[in-house]
Formats: structure tokens, sequence, C-alpha cells
């Protein structure tokens, strides 16, 4: 269609692979070279922080004598001010709690949770979804005093069956942790009151942790979808820490709601109090924990008194609601996520018709082609036009070459006489990318599609096809689309687009079903509609064309 | 400031052209063709970034886009300022 010479041409294409093959080979020899320099930024950490391989936690930057004075609560109905002692003494005392979705024990240390298991979900292997650190010796939810790296002993007490409090003693001072559980919502209401006064009382910090998942590397051509993040939302800003295979140290003050999770499960809190915490991020390698920390300042002359609710559950836009209006946020559907929490309340519609998510996903994926529909076939009747009229055209630029303005004038006439002037457009087309983007964030990050079975082959719709059938069939629908789809591009272009099936099949094959099921079904419509335009345009040419 | 805009201005126009062939390369076939104009607007926004500074060129490709759209009620002949008459075929 047009006459200069295309920026894909040989020469560019070979730029671009050796400008690729030159980065990934620096990369690599960098890593080679430089072991070390990740190595050292380690072993940083830890002299940073010398509790880290036994606590796993951050640097205490308390004072000493605080140290000595937070030592002080040996056991929790020792004397008030009794002789410091080691804390680690302390006997634990565990309170369970059980429910039909979600089962953990309350640990009297700092009245922490763990063995927390979501009990209507299993991961790949079968095995009840557990979250949290449990593993690694962790409380998640735990709670300290503000500045010392221990935990708080509680005294336990089992209120009714989902009502728990704690009592813990520091000097005159006396701290009370309510946990009220709301297990169908997934929710901790939490409560902490001071009673009492103590001159180096500054605050308190409440924890979360969780175990970082081995397996962090992602390429171009495996994506990794389970990733692990934080998600913080601060003085009116919202920020993600992806977990990846660097430490990780950040604050951010004025929380008010922050969460640390993967992609279908989640630990959050959402504060209720008047004083907005701070949340500290942590990522340490070497103990395998991503750790945050929320903690509270007392105010002076201010009463202490806490409250915020812990969720610990899926990811469930609809419970995540139900908890909180801001909640659902936790939920990464990425840049149009506006676009993509509407895509998913029509995905769900669908649902509640046909009860099979993969089916859903046709449907909605029709739906979106018949959408687009009316603009694709005008815009396929102009294209047939142009191209009918082409040398035509030729023949104008050819005879006007000096007289750009009668050029134009009779081009238009040209186009005009022949009706060639589309109805479509570029804008609509390109407003068409955001939900293609959105739907793919949907369809990757709903906890919906997990272990959302299919047919036939398919038991779980965001895990990758077992026998890579569907990734194979989308790039066999994308070759036919080619095939089928009128080529107005330069040899150099063709080419680079032959490869793009290949490219495409191989770099969805690690990609949830549920997704290449909408790429092939996608693909499958095209081609039919291609067919489609194909035999309605050999009835209509000869009236076009002169 | 002139030296400051030039000194931009090819980097980015450069960008822009990168991820206009891409586009026109591997989404074009697929979601392309719906243009009302001559040249396409992928092919437009090209065009001018080859021959305009970056910011006029973006400002031009802005324009084209925002008459590119069934309402408009503009299309056909609609070429680059500096490139319609050069052009040979």
């Amino acid at each position: 269609m047009n006459d200069k010479p295309n920026f894909f041409d040989g020469r560019t294409l070979g730029a671009i692979a050796i400008v690729f093959a030159a980065w990934m080979g620096w990369q690599y020899y960098m890593q080679k070279k430089y072991p070390d320099a990740f190595k050292q930024t380690n072993e940083n950490t830890i002299v940073e922080n010398p509790s880290a391989k036994s606590d796993g936690e951050s640097a205490d930057q308390a004072p000493s004598d605080t140290v000595n004075v937070a030592a002080t609560p040996e056991e929790p109905k020792a004397v008030l001010s009794g002789a410091p002692a080691q804390i680690e003494s302390v006997k634990e005392s565990i309170l369970a709690f059980e429910s039909p979705t979600l089962n953990f024990e309350i640990s009297s240390t700092g009245m922490g949770i763990r063995n927390i298991h979501l009990k209507k979900f299993t991961d790949r292997d079968g095995s009840i979804i557990e979250i949290g650190a449990s593993s690694l010796g962790k409380q998640t939810f735990e709670t300290r005093l503000l500045g010392q790296t221990k935990s708080l002993p509680f005294e336990l007490t089992k209120v009714n069956e989902r009502t728990f409090i704690g009592r813990a003693r520091w000097g005159d001072l006396e701290i009370v942790k309510k946990i009220e559980v709301v297990a169908s919502k997934y929710e901790l209401k939490t409560h902490i009151q001071i009673n009492g006064t103590n001159p180096n009382f500054i605050g308190l910090s409440t924890h979360v942790y969780e175990e970082i998942n081995p397996v962090q590397g992602s390429s171009f051509f495996a994506p990794q979808m389970e990733r692990q993040e934080f998600f913080i939302e601060s003085d009116g800003s919202s920020d993600r820490v992806h977990i990846g295979k660097d430490d990780e140290s950040k604050s951010f003050s004025k929380a008010s709601l922050v969460s640390l999770g993967s992609q279908y499960f989640t630990q959050a809190f959402v504060n209720q109090s008047e004083i907005l915490p701070e949340f500290k991020v942590d990522v340490i390698h070497k103990t395998k924990l991503a750790h945050g920390t929320l903690s509270y300042q007392s105010l002076v002359g201010g009463k202490f008194d806490v409250s915020y609710i812990s969720f610990l559950g899926p990811k469930d836009v609809e419970i995540l609601r139900s908890v909180d209006s801001e909640l659902d946020n936790v939920v990464d559907f990425g840049f149009f996520s506006w676009i993509a929490k509407y895509i998913l309340w029509f995905l769900k519609s669908i649902y509640q018709f046909v009860h099979n998510w993969g089916v859903a996903i046709i449907l909605l994926t029709l739906s979106v082609r018949l959408l687009v529909l009316p603009f694709n076939m005008m815009s396929y009747k102009s294209m047939k036009v142009m191209q009918v009229l082409q040398p035509q055209m030729k023949a104008i630029r050819e005879k006007y070459k000096d007289d750009q303005q009668r050029m134009n004038q009779e081009i238009m006439g040209l186009m005009k006489t022949h009706k060639a002037n589309p109805l479509g457009g570029c804008l609509p087309m390109l407003l068409q990318f955001p939900i293609f983007i959105a739907l793919y964030q949907v369809l990757g990050h709903s906890i919906e599609l997990y272990q959302a079975p299919f047919a036939f082959w398919i038991h779980d719709l965001s895990a990758k096809d077992p026998y890579y059938v569907l990734p194979v069939l989308m790039g066999i629908t994308l070759f036919v689309q080619q095939k089928v789809t009128p080529n107005t591009m330069d040899p150099a272009q063709a080419k680079v687009l032959a490869f793009m099936p290949l490219l495409f099949s191989f770099f969805m094959l690690s990609l949830p079903s549920g997704l290449t099921l909408y790429m092939f079904v996608n693909g499958l419509a095209g081609v039919a509609q291609q067919m489609y335009f194909l035999k309605f345009n050999q009835v209509a040419t000869p009236s076009i064309s002169k | 400031m002139n030296v400051l805009i030039k000194s931009v201005s090819k980097p980015l126009s450069f960008l822009f052209i990168l991820v206009v062939s891409m586009y026109r390369s591997f989404l074009g076939p697929y979601f392309g063709g719906n243009c009302r104009f001559y040249p396409s607007c992928s092919q437009y926004a090209l065009d001018v970034l080859k021959t305009e500074n970056f910011f006029k060129a973006f400002y031009l490709i802005f324009k084209r886009l925002s008459r590119c759209h069934p309402l408009s009620g503009k299309s056909g002949f609609d070429p680059a300022p500096k490139t319609c008459c050069e052009r040979k075929i």
C-alpha cells in the first residue's frame, strides 16, 4: 500500500536481533563475572539484621535498656515489675479455631495465628491451601511492643466460639487484644486497648508473614503468574511491591490498607483507627520470609486504642468487598482495572446461567467479537474498495505529481464517488485494546477460575493446558487467519508475520488454559468472520470495480 | 531551547517509530484496517515522525486519531504535511 521503505526491512530486523542477543549476552556475562555482587547484598542484609537468622526479623533499633525492660514480662501472670528474665522461657499456649471455611491456631506468642488452612481451597497437588509462614515458625498477625523483636506473651481466653481475648502485661501496662472471627468472610476483627501507663510505651506493631515461593523466575516465554506481592494504600496513593529475586525494605506512612499475598490468596490489614499506622515491607531471601510490619505509634496524651480488620483468605472480589469497600483493590487487574471489574461482573453473570467457567469464557469471547463485528464489517468493505481503487489512485498521483492540491482533490473525488469513506475508524479500534488487556488480566487473576474445570482434559482453567492442545490449536487458527486475510504487506513484514503463530503458541504454552481458551475461540471466530467476508465479497466486488 | 527539543526529539521519535512499526507488523493484521483515511493512521504516524520533530508529530498524530472515528464526519486522503508530494508511485 505504501511505497516508503518499511521500518521492518531485513537490515532493521537483523539489527534488532543483534541488539537483543547482545543484551542477553551482557546479562549473562555480568552474572558470571560478578556473582559475588549479588551475594554481597545478601550478606549486607544479614549484617544489618543480626537477628535475621533466628527471627527473620528486621533490625531492632531500640536502645538496649528498653530491651531489658521488654524482657520483663516473662510470664503473663508474673509480677508487674519483676526482674529481667529470658522471654524464651515463656510457655506457649494455643487455642484452636475451627469452622467450615477456615481453621487456625491462636498462639499466646503475640496472639498471632498459625497453621492457617483455607478448607474450601486446595492447591495443585490436592492438599488444602495453607497461608502464612507456619513452617518457618512464624505466627502471622502477632503483636509486639514497638521497637522490640520479641512478641508479647499473651494470656489467652476463649470468650465464645469465635471471640478470643489476650492479655499481656508490661510493667504497669496491660495490653488487651481482642479478636473476633467472621469465618465466612475470612475476617478477623481486631481491637487492641491499653490499660494503665508506662513511660517507655511508644506503641505497638502487628506483623504479617508469608513464606517466599521458591520459583520466582519469569521470562518472556514463561511469565510467572503465581507471583507474590505486597499491596499498600497509604496517604492517598497505592503501591505494589513485587517479591522478586532481590531483597526489599521499604516503609509507607499513613497506611490505610495493606496486604501480602500470592496470585489467589492474601493476608491483609484494613485500618479502622484514628491513628494511621506505618507499614514496613521486608523481603529477606536468606530467611525465606516476606514480612510486613504495621506500626501504631502512641499519640502524646491520647489514649491508645487501636482497631483493624485482618483478612486471610481468597482474593475473591465479592468476599473482599463485603469485608471492606476498598479491599478488592488488592486484586491486581492492572492498568485498566476499572474495565476489568466490569468484565469480571459480566463473566460472573454468564456463569449464573451456564455454571461452567469455560463456557462462560467462550460466551464472553463471542460477545466481545459480536460487539466489534459491525466495525470489522465496515472496515473490511472499505478496505476492499480501497484495494480496488489502488491502481486508479496510482494513476492520479502520476498525473498530478506537480500539483498537490489537484492531486488531493482528485483522490478525494475518486474516494467519494466510490463511497470509500469507511464508517469505522482507528479510534474505536484503539479503544478495543484496553478491553483485551483487561480481559487478559481478569482471566489471569480471578480466583473464580482457580481450579474451575471446563470439559474433556481441562480440569483447571487457571493452570496451563496439561497436553498443550489449546495453545497448538490457537497457533493453527492464527495461521489459518493469516492465510485467509488479504495481505497488503511488503515481503519482509510478511516474513515476520509468518512466525507469529509459532511465537504465540510458544508464548501461550505455560499460560492458564482459560486464557488460551479465550485466544483460541477468538481466533476461531476471526477465521469464521473472515471466511464469511470473503464469500460475501465475491458477490459484491463486481458492483464496486469499474 | 531549540537544541533541547532537537536532542530529545530524535530518541523519542525513534521509540515511537519502533512502537508503531511493531503494531503494524504484529497487531495491525489482526486489529487494523479500520482507518477512515488514506494513508492510514499508522502510516501517517510513521510519516510525520520521520519528517517533523517529535512534538509536532505527536500533536499531528493526536489530531489525526481524534478525527478517525465514526462520528467525525471526515475521511479520505489526508497525507502527512511534508510527504504528500515527494511520494513516488
